[in-house]
């Protein structure tokens, strides 16, 4: 699976079901390639490493991943919404979702948990969590951030940096930078990289935590029209845009 | 023995058998609490004053196989990470048990930040357990037998024991006989036992509904009186009633609003209107009760 398959089945699965979100899922496409293609280990064993999805609106293209990665059939898209096992926000009864999210804040508290666990357990197993940059505003991501450096543990954090909220850009709703310092000061070993160079993620994943990974992301990367614009965090897609999205992708990645 | 300890202590002795127990606190102590953490500290974490996060990592732990118990006073607890016992815990169903201390005015002079009025019925709307207790007995076997999701209202200080032990029914008990029947939960049984007419206690919700009409379905009237604002506890006895065809004179005492004095627990309810409020009508004397409690089979058609 790669970033490129990602995309197209994430778009396709918005166009037939009707709407869906897409900004932040063509962002984070590169993120999910990384993890499930080349990061986690041990995947359906009792020492895997898990990943937790806590920005809970990208949950198309962790979907995207999942079936990709053949833990359900690819036909389960098609039924987004549609009375299938898939929605918009992701629960833990889908095969290869490790927790219910949707509501931000809640994913790194969840990681620190069983990052903890495996503390206690004494087992190498990584923990890996997906943050929205938005979501950073949510004060329980600075509780829990204090607590797994306290506790010294193996999380990797990576925020998925495209810039932009539901409203506009983060810088100008309510400035989230210098957010690398930011962690930092809380005690985490702070990586900047293109959250688009496959090469960069790997590298800067292939480390223990306590890190946080600030991975500079575009909205709705890959697809033109719909690069850095807010409008399209959450929206549909006609024949021609979907054609022509196709085809970028196909051309671009 | 004080609730508290009792309670702890219970946990203490459940924790040197089951390794993946683990006690946590937001920075909130009590003296069998305190012997856990020093005696098995890779079973206990301080979280610090941050129980959204705290709430987040017992469901963390539960996902990876631990059963945390999650220690702090009620509102905070409860109140402060509502969101997170929703999405984190009863959504995923995970075995965590959460417990309150500070049921009620357990904490008479710290005012409304500390007044646990309104966890009761927050959590009722949850799909979790709630153990309420009354004394330092149930609060044992509660410590002893709980599997989460639950929630488990304790209380700071001293209070007598209810009943001989293991007279426990299936989520209440009648502690007298006598009309009217006043129902209450937790302190506020000790405070029904002051008043004339009968006591029955409801120590666990959901309320078992079949039992609960079984055993009201030939009295005359029953008051419910409960420490929570707006009276939760009256609304899921009343509901049940109405369900399953109980016709019965009703009352709800309860406070209606936040009380900002402060005193002793007894000044704290008479602030918040707990005594017979003015108006109440006259409820019938005497009983024609027939006991129930023994067995579930029996609900009137």
């Amino acid at each position: 699976m790669n970033a490129k398959e990602i995309r197209k089945l994430s778009l396709e699965a918005v166009y037939k079901v009707g709407k869906g979100h897409l900004g932040g899922v063509l962002s984070c496409a590169e993120i999910f390639s990384v993890l499930y293609s080349k990061v986690l280990r041990n995947q359906g064993r009792l020492n895997a490493d898990r990943f937790i999805l806590s920005k809970g609106h990208a949950a198309i293209s962790l979907y995207a991943t999942l079936a990709l990665a053949g833990y359900f059939p690819i036909e389960e898209m098609w039924k987004l919404n549609q009375e299938g096992m898939l929605g918009e926000e992701p629960n833990n009864k889908i095969p290869g979702v490790e927790v219910n999210s949707g509501s931000l804040g809640h994913g790194l508290g969840l990681a620190c948990g069983i990052a903890l666990a495996n503390k206690m357990n004494r087992s190498e197993a990584r923990t890996f969590v997906l943050l929205g940059d938005g979501e950073c505003w949510e004060g329980s991501i600075w509780e829990a951030a204090m607590f797994g450096a306290h506790h010294n543990l193996n999380i990797t954090v990576i925020v998925d940096r495209n810039g932009y909220c539901v409203q506009g850009d983060t810088e100008s709703v309510m400035g989230l930078e210098p957010l690398g310092a930011k962690w930092c000061a809380f005690g985490w070993d702070v990586r900047h990289c293109d959250g688009h160079d496959e090469d960069a993620l790997r590298d800067a994943l292939a480390v223990d935590g306590p890190r946080v990974v600030v991975a500079k992301t575009v909205k709705g990367r890959g697809v033109s029209f719909m690069e850095g614009k807010k409008e399209w965090h959450h929206g549909s897609l006609n024949d021609a845009q979907l054609a022509q999205a196709l085809e970028e992708i196909n051309g671009n990645a | 023995m004080e609730m508290r300890d009792a309670f702890f202590k219970t946990l203490y002795d459940r924790a040197a058998r089951d390794p993946s127990m683990v006690l946590m606190s937001g920075d909130a102590g009590a003296f069998w609490l305190d012997k856990f953490a020093k005696d098995y500290p890779a079973q206990y974490i301080n979280c610090g004053i941050a129980e959204q996060n705290m709430i987040s990592v017992a469901a963390g732990l539960a996902l990876a196989g631990k059963k945390p118990f999650v220690h702090g006073i009620n509102n905070f607890l409860t109140l402060r990470a509502f969101e997170q016992i929703s999405v984190d815990i009863c959504s995923m169903k995970l075995p965590v048990v959460l417990i309150g201390c500070g049921a009620g005015y357990t904490y008479s002079t710290d005012g409304p930040t500390h007044h646990g009025v309104c966890d009761l019925g927050a959590m009722m709307q949850l799909p979790l357990t709630i153990y309420n207790c009354s004394n330092p007995m149930n609060s044992e076997w509660f410590a002893r037998s709980v599997e989460g999701p639950a929630y488990i209202r304790i209380e700071k200080g001293e209070l007598p024991d209810l009943y001989p032990p293991r007279r426990f029914n299936d989520g209440m008990n009648i502690i007298r006989l006598g009309e009217p029947m006043i129902i209450a939960s937790g302190y506020m049984v000790h405070e029904a036992l002051k008043r004339d007419g009968g006591v029955m206690e409801i120590y666990r919700f959901p309320i078992n509904g079949k039992l609960l009409a079984e055993t009201l379905c030939n009295r005359k009237s029953v008051v419910v009186l409960e420490d929570n604002n707006k009276g939760p506890i009256a609304q899921a006895v009343a509901k049940e009633l109405m369900q399953y065809g109980v016709k019965i004179d009703f009352q709800s005492i309860a406070p209606r609003d936040f009380v900002f004095e402060y005193g002793s627990r007894e000044f704290l309810h008479r602030k918040a209107g707990l005594e017979r409020p003015k108006g109440i009508r006259e409820l019938p004397a005497g009983s024609d009760w027939i006991e129930t409690m023994a067995g579930t089979e029996h609900v009137r058609s």
